[in-house]
């Protein structure tokens, strides 16, 4: 089972995880700035109110 | 949508959605993930580069699908003048935009070993990267006048008139010769996918669906919440 483990990949591998690095941080980054401008609008909102 | 644009019944909603498209967004993407670097039997051509379909293509078609949301969502604006619309096509743009990067950027990693070069200026990448700049034309335009609602209108225009990219990039395949592939996984009646590598690239696709909704609905909420904050501040103003 391990021969398809994602350490035993071919020569690609660098390509592998740089895809795979770069998808997952513009995801999260995408999740946690549009997280930041509701929680900071709403709260600017909470604040004048 | 015109019961949902007073911003109490959208907030009130969304808070109901956010948790639960932040709960299929984690479980899809983990076993999505999975699946693909795991579960998945190499490619007999191209080894375990094929894996990065798995982050590529559902990227690939949330680009495509935040666009002709973003263009319906304009029309909906621009016909019915409907705020709720503009908000939802004004914020979908960012988010549109960070999932053409995940497409360009991780097909160029796929490029690199499998063409040996991670650009050629065949159709479906040219008309992608035409995509990713109507994006960011898009947030430009719409924070570029005093007006906000001229900025609006502007953006609206655009967005509809870049609509004519959305069938360009999906039949450019079938157009032109390009290098990159035709579809597979969208010929439902044979797909040239097997089943063993379909269903992580599958759930995959709900993970990245779920983000988009998530990234939307927080995004919308943040801009009412802003929209709310310049009118109290325009009315303080008024009465000094």
């Amino acid at each position: 089972m391990m021969e398809n483990f994602a350490l035993s990949f071919d020569h690609s591998a660098p390509y592998i995880w740089a895809s795979f690095a770069i998808a997952l941080l513009i995801l999260t980054a995408m999740v946690v700035g549009c997280y930041c401008y509701m929680k900071s609008a709403e709260g600017k909102l909470r604040d004048e109110a | 949508m015109h019961y949902f644009a007073n911003p109490l019944r959208f907030k009130k909603l969304s808070a109901f959605i956010l948790p639960l498209a932040a709960l299929v967004a984690a479980a899809s993407l983990a076993a999505g993930l999975y699946g693909g670097l795991y579960l998945a039997p190499g490619d007999y051509l191209q080894g375990d580069a094929f894996r990065i379909i798995y982050v590529h293509v559902p990227a690939a078609w949330l680009s495509l699908f935040a666009y002709a949301a973003m263009a319906a969502f304009s029309f909906m604006f621009l016909v019915w003048k409907h705020p709720l619309a503009d908000i939802l096509a004004r914020v979908s743009s960012p988010i549109g935009a960070g999932f053409t990067a995940i497409a360009l950027l991780t097909g160029m990693l796929w490029g690199k070993p499998m063409w040996g070069t991670a650009w050629v200026w065949d159709a479906r990448l040219t008309s992608v990267l035409i995509l990713f700049f109507l994006y960011i034309g898009h947030i430009v335009l719409v924070r570029s006048f005093d007006d906000p609602m001229k900025g609006s209108f502007a953006g609206a225009v655009l967005a509809l008139l870049g609509a004519i990219n959305l069938p360009i990039i999906k039949f450019s395949v079938n157009w032109w010769n390009t290098l990159h592939q035709p579809a597979s996984i969208s010929r439902l009646d044979n797909p040239a996918i097997h089943s063993s590598m379909a269903w992580p690239l599958l759930l995959m696709a709900l993970g990245y669906m779920a983000v988009y909704v998530l990234c939307l609905l927080m995004a919308a909420r943040g801009e009412i919440a802003a929209r709310k904050k310049q009118i109290t501040n325009a009315e303080r103003l008024a009465r000094v």
